[in-house]
């Protein structure tokens, strides 16, 4: 068999860096998830250390994963615009009624970026609050210091908290279920190992508003 | 207006097998509340800090109590009262540090209804806590007590994580200092768990002192025969002579063999969340002669770690004090 | 038991309740409501 990356067949579409962004991000929020609520179900440990060290490396990858995203990558891949918009709706409609089917996506379809959206949200209020909550308690670095708000403030941040941690176990209940569709496969695939055939590429996608880097 | 020293109200429920208790457990979960002597659960009520659905009487359930030998020990049921332990021969023959550890808590009518379920299962005596607060042990998210301002001499040198109480009992101590085992039963089965499962600090549950579970009844407790007839030394220091829980107290089972510490166990409470065995003292003066040193070097050694709070560091050197007599003075 | 949006508790200097954080009771319709997307999806793209 050739090898596809030199046949022409293998279109890029994450860097092996952007990868392991992604894998870290998903053990993180894993662990995070898992201290945070198999307690609650009376599966009971020292969930604590595990957590806000999780906490702090989810928040130092997803720093790193926006600066990238700004500067290095095409920021406005994951950003809806008008043709998105169309689209959806198009979709939405066609549920019900025939229209013209939506028009073929760029590099992230329609529903990729509101969920993109949605979980980009829910971390960053998990990391704001969980970045809060760390002065709450000791660890081997500061010692705690509850004095920074008043009772009420920390309330908000405790339910800010807990709600967008119970929200993101049905965001990540939902991600996984896509994830798994036969017909989502071929996108999978790609956050293992980094590319999709060309005949993915050209059925699925729109060849003008998605180009790979190493055609640019 | 919180309205105190009114029970609100709960239905009472007194079974008298323990299949009904589990039933009760079963129907009502976590709104079920049950109940020894009820000497630490009648102040939760009548605070109203605690309003329980259903309060479960076990104290007519005979097979929880007594004491009997058995091929491997002894075994004390969970609704055996504090006077019983202290006054009952085998106990006061061959496990002498429990007897005495009873005979320590409270007051005479404490212990004659007094269970020793509810003396190891008691709740946190935190001021904080037992006035109702929204602490972190309460549900809350902060803690009261490890503050500038706290008062927080009766607090946690060891072991805490958020929240600084301490496990009063003066049972455990001695329990653990023997290796008891903890026999829990629910209408799904039975557990037997050892001292370090049995009790539980904040790191694992910031809102419970044991790992019973809601559904789960302490039947009963068994003492090994390993122990038995060994040196023990109990003592207790509060801030009065009686009817006050310990500011630390220590028990200790030694087995000395031609002047010799063999083996032993030495556990002190009131210094954290959990009755802290000291098994790196332990290790220090198995092996090595009974003596004036060899304790001192012990009562040094077990105070490692501590990190005292703002007005509890006086339980540094009581504890090694404790730790240094529960060595030298431990007697058969 | 009612399902709670919350948890509160009385204030530390009695009158007021204040709030402690998000009651985890709701976990259960959080992951309800996420299976009903994933149902929902499910059999409208295999209809
Ligand atoms: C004024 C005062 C002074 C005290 N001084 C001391 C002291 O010096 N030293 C000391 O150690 N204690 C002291 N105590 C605590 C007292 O000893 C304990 O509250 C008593 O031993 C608890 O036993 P009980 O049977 O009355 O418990 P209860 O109030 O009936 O129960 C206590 C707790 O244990 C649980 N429980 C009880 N039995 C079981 C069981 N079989 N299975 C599962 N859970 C169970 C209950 O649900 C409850 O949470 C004092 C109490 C008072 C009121
Ligand atoms: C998937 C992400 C996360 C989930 C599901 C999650 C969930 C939770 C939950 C349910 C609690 C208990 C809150 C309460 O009792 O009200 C909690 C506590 C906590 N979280 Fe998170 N969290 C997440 C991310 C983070 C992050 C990113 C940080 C820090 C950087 C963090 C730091 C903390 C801390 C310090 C506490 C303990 C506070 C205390 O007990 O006082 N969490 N978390």
């Amino acid at each position: 068999m050739s090898d596809p990356h030199t046949s022409g067949k293998a279109v890029p579409r994450h860097d092996l860096i952007d990868r392991l962004y992604h894998w870290v991000m998903a053990a993180a929020v894993f662990i995070l998830m898992g201290t945070a609520f198999l307690p609650k179900f009376g599966i009971k440990f020292e969930w604590l250390t595990a957590h806000w060290i999780s906490g702090i490396v989810l928040g130092v990858i997803v720093v790193l994963h926006i600066f990238r995203a700004i500067i290095w990558q095409n920021f406005m891949a994951m950003v809806p615009d008008g043709k998105d918009i169309v689209g959806a709706w198009r979709t939405l409609v066609g549920a019900f009624a025939d229209t013209r089917a939506p028009a073929k996506p760029g590099k992230y379809n329609v529903a990729q970026k509101f969920y993109h959206l949605g979980i980009a949200i829910v971390i960053l209020t998990l990391m704001g609050t969980g970045g809060a909550m760390l002065f709450k308690i000791d660890t081997p670095f500061w010692k705690r210091n509850p004095y920074v708000l008043t009772d009420e403030q920390w309330g908000l941040i405790y339910t800010v908290h807990g709600f967008a941690a119970m929200g993101i176990v049905a965001m990540i209940m939902i991600h996984i279920y896509f994830a798994l569709r036969p017909d989502e496969w071929h996108l999978t695939r790609t956050m293992f190992r980094g590319w999709m055939t060309r005949k993915e590429y050209e059925s699925h996608h729109d060849t003008l508003r998605w180009v790979p880097d190493t055609e640019k | 207006m919180i309205v105190r020293d009114i029970m609100a109200d709960f239905e009472l429920y007194q079974p008298t097998q323990l299949k009904d208790a589990f039933a009760l457990l079963d129907q009502y979960g976590k709104d079920a509340w049950k109940m020894g002597g009820g000497y630490d659960s009648l102040s939760w009520f009548k605070e109203r800090h605690k309003q329980p659905k259903a309060v479960i009487d076990l104290g007519g359930i005979a097979e929880m109590k007594g004491i009997s030998e058995t091929a491997d020990g002894v075994t004390i049921g969970a609704l055996t009262t504090l006077t019983e332990i202290e006054n009952d021969p085998i106990i006061k023959g061959k496990y002498r540090v429990l007897a005495e550890a009873a005979a320590k808590v409270a007051s005479p009518q404490i212990r004659n209804a007094g269970t020793v379920g509810g003396n190891v299962s008691q709740d946190a005596r935190c001021l904080y806590y037992r006035y109702g607060l929204p602490c972190y042990r309460a549900g809350g998210n902060t803690c009261f007590a490890d503050t500038p301002e706290g008062v927080n001499r009766e607090h946690a040198l060891f072991e805490s994580d958020r929240c600084v109480a301490v496990s009063p009992s003066d049972t455990a101590v001695a329990l653990v200092a023997l290796d008891a085992k903890y026999v829990l039963r629910s209408s799904k089965g039975e557990r037997i768990v050892s001292a370090e499962d049995f009790f539980v600090g904040p790191k694992v549950d910031i809102m419970h002192l044991t790992s019973t579970r809601p559904e789960e009844i302490l039947v009963a407790i068994n003492i090994p025969k390993k122990w038995a007839g060994s040196a023990f030394y109990f003592e207790k220091v509060a801030d009065r002579n009686t009817w006050d829980f310990a500011l630390v107290n220590v028990a200790s089972a030694i087995v000395v063999k031609n002047g010799v510490i063999e083996d032993c166990r030495i556990v002190c409470n009131g210094v954290s969340a959990v009755p802290r065995r000291l098994t790196a003292v332990e290790s220090i003066v198995k092996g090595k002669p009974m003596s004036e040193e060899i304790a001192k070097l012990a009562g040094q050694s077990s105070t490692r770690g501590a990190r005292p709070l703002n007005y509890n560091g006086f339980k540094i050197p009581l504890m090694a004090n404790l730790v240094t007599r529960a060595i030298r003075d431990a007697k058969v | 038991m009612h399902p709670q949006l919350f948890r509160y508790a009385q204030g530390p200097y009695g009158g007021h309740e204040v709030l402690l954080g998000a009651s985890f009771d709701l976990l259960i319709w959080f992951v309800l409501a996420a299976m009903a997307v994933i149902i929902f999806h499910a059999v409208y793209k295999s209809g």
